[in-house]
């Protein structure tokens, strides 16, 4: 098999986290996280997202969702319309509120309704799927809601002024002129860069960067992230600045000019 | 059943080699699937009943609604479809269409799993 699943079960079939990792040698690991109560779509979803080479994190409701990692580290998420205690639209209505505007949603419905459509595309969702989803169609939506909020890579360059990442080189260049950087320090601010002004949690930084687990209790994330804030300007300097959230984990965002220097 | 609904055929064949496909690359999944459409659609059932007895409408639509989705997701497509049949009648407070719903979803769960086990794609 190309990824190992593993399940969280609190009773013999409710499966409320299901995992499916991908291989270590993939190099662009984007992260699903779904949210369906119907156990048996939920599995086929996850498979299908995770045969299209996609990290899935699948849960049974919202709650489970937040209790598990929320939304930091996740890519896109796919939420289905009727969820028991909090339905879809209502959770989607507070991660908007709480600012959380750049994740994109897709919203799982069981009819083409076009009223409900409507609700949920202004409520903030950014597409829809009827379900039962078809493969090729959930594949192709997920990746085009990705390559619509994911920052646009031209040729092997990924630039975010003044920085610019080689990324076949694995090289960065600020204004031009080479920063120096270890592998691992180039894979952590890539990864914060391509989601930036979302929070990055401490696990998904484990997972994604150094390829740990989360029980791994290691200081190094944040030796790192002030190293590089310090070397790279990223304390606002360089009109970016990189932030420990705490208790959720890193943020990388943009600054305005005025705050560059705080 | 009425005669229209015995027409219809218990699987939707497209759905299964959907399921098939994944099956190449999980191992398992079909199996894995069967289980938790046994274990969920036996759990909405029960809802389904209880709340019927209780005058529960809103829990018994729910629970309607929940036996539609997962029917239609392992390919049960006659299931899903009285399912959602009951739960329009529950939404609209149908007395008349919802005697014997409980019976006939139970029939229906067993005529649908014990297709799903012969599997009629091999």
């Amino acid at each position: 098999m190309g990824y190992a699943a593993s399940e969280a079960t609190l009773s013999p079939y409710r499966m409320d986290v299901i995992a499916h990792r991908r291989a270590p040698d993939c190099n662009d690991r984007l992260r699903i996280g779904v949210i369906e109560d119907d156990p048996v779509h939920r599995e086929i979803v996850s498979t299908m997202l995770a045969r299209a080479g996609f990290e899935v994190h699948a849960f049974a409701n919202t709650l489970d969702f937040k209790r598990h990692r929320g939304t930091a580290g996740n890519d896109l998420l796919l939420v289905d319309w009727e969820l028991p205690q909090e339905t879809g639209l209502e959770f989607l209505i507070a991660l908007r509120q709480s600012g959380e505007m750049h994740l994109p949603v897709i919203f799982l419905t069981a009819c083409e309704d076009e009223a409900l459509v409507v609700r949920a595309l202004e409520a903030g969702a950014d597409d829809y799927l009827v379900k039962p989803a078809n493969p090729a169609i959930l594949v192709a939506r997920v990746r085009a809601a990705l390559r619509r909020t994911l920052p646009a890579q031209v040729g092997p360059r990924l630039e975010f002024d003044p920085f610019c990442f080689l990324l076949s080189q694995r090289r960065l260049l600020r204004d031009g002129v080479e920063a120096k950087l270890t592998p691992r320090e180039f894979d952590l601010l890539l990864y914060l860069f391509r989601r930036m002004g979302r929070i990055a949690s401490r696990e998904a930084l484990l997972s994604q960067v150094w390829h740990v687990g989360p029980e791994v209790n290691t200081r190094a994330i944040d030796t790192y992230v002030s190293r590089l804030r310090k070397r790279l300007g990223l304390a606002g300097e360089s009109g970016w600045k990189l932030e420990r959230i705490y208790q959720h984990g890193y943020r990388l965002a943009k600054v305005e000019p005025t705050m560059a220097s705080t | 059943m009425s005669q229209d609904h015995d027409s219809i055929p218990v699987l939707d064949l497209a759905q299964l080699e959907q399921i098939q496909q994944l099956e190449q690359f999980k191992p398992g999944l079909r199996a894995q699937l069967l289980t938790l459409f046994e274990h969920s659609s036996a759990e909405h059932l029960q809802t389904f009943s209880a709340a019927l007895a209780e005058d529960d409408h809103a829990t018994a639509k729910r629970a309607a609604h929940s036996i539609k989705g997962v029917a239609a997701s392992m390919g049960a497509m006659r299931l899903s479809m009285l399912a959602a049949r009951l739960e329009a009648a529950v939404g609209r407070d149908e007395a008349s269409g919802l005697r014997d719903g409980a019976t006939a979803l139970s029939a229906e769960i067993a005529t649908a799993l014990s297709q799903l086990r012969a599997d009629p794609l091999r």
